[in-house]
């Protein structure tokens, strides 16, 4: 009777464990979704401030060489910057899969900041001092 | 003011309409909206421009894509060159930002290569008039 009641007691306890268990696993559970969610947002307000940040270069700095020049490097250092943040996400797999939605916005952004840069240094730089592009220009009648 | 475009813009353009799937058929109609009712300052006067050399300006312009219910922003770039003397504008060439066809941008030995074109076609006389 006494080892039927032991065998019931330890049943309980076990499981009582057991849901411990699964409790404390859950709270990981959720702090990992929490510590996702947290990062989705923050690669969101990435994507939405490089959008603004798109927006004004395309406005402003297109026909302001001098800011342009002084900007320049700055530029291509956040280029840098947002080039490997995106490299690392994506090798990360398993917060990739959770983040992918929003880091295709974000890499979307960085095409259009990629582009934006690219044309200023053109038209800056490269365009006016292609010696063939010129000489073709000035001889076209 | 006249509207032109080289073989190079016309090969760009027949590729994207190639294929009514990859959602680029309606590039036609897009720049002809953009265009239709501008006059010529107007288009020589755009800000995204990459070369001034007098009476010459090379533009490259955002066209939405209506196809794929795309803002100009992530449409079609568009590159042409403008002459201001003789008020025409010729188109060089065109691609997608979205899709199976998408480059980031132009190069610079690209843009060579079409202004290259664009020169021996006025030579030779055979660049085509586009009519809207």
């Amino acid at each position: 009777m006494s080892t039927a009641i032991e065998i019931k007691v330890n049943d309980v306890t076990e499981s009582v464990v057991n849901a411990s268990n699964k409790l404390t696993m859950e709270d990981h559970i959720n702090i990992y979704l929490d510590a996702i969610c947290n990062f989705r947002n923050i690669i969101l307000d990435c994507k939405e401030k490089l959008s603004n940040l798109n927006t004004t270069l395309y406005d402003e700095l297109f026909n302001d060489e001098e800011l342009y020049l002084k900007l320049k490097s700055n530029l291509k250092e956040l280029r840098n910057a947002l080039i490997q943040l995106t490299t690392r996400i994506k090798k990360n797999k398993n917060t990739y899969t959770s983040v992918k939605t929003a880091t295709k916005e974000l890499s979307n952004e960085i095409s259009i900041f990629n582009e934006i840069i690219g044309d200023l240094e053109l038209k800056n730089e490269v365009l006016p001092a292609n010696k063939n592009i010129i000489g073709i220009l000035s001889s076209i009648e | 003011m006249n509207f032109f475009y080289t073989s190079d813009f016309e090969n760009s353009i027949r590729e994207l309409m190639s294929k009514k799937k990859l959602g680029y058929f309606s590039c036609k109609e897009d720049i002809k909206c953009v265009f239709n009712e501008m006059n010529f300052n107007e288009i020589w006067n755009f800000r995204d421009n990459l070369l001034d050399f007098h009476p010459y300006r090379l533009i490259k312009t955002r066209i939405p894509n209506s196809g794929q219910n795309l803002s100009k922003r992530d449409g079609f770039r568009l590159l042409f060159i403008a002459n201001k003397y003789k008020e025409n504008i010729t188109f060089l060439y065109i691609f997608p930002k979205k899709g199976k066809y998408e480059k980031v941008n132009l190069t610079e030995k690209e843009i060579e290569k079409l202004i290259q074109n664009y020169d021996s076609e006025i030579k030779n006389n055979t660049l085509k008039v586009l009519e809207f």
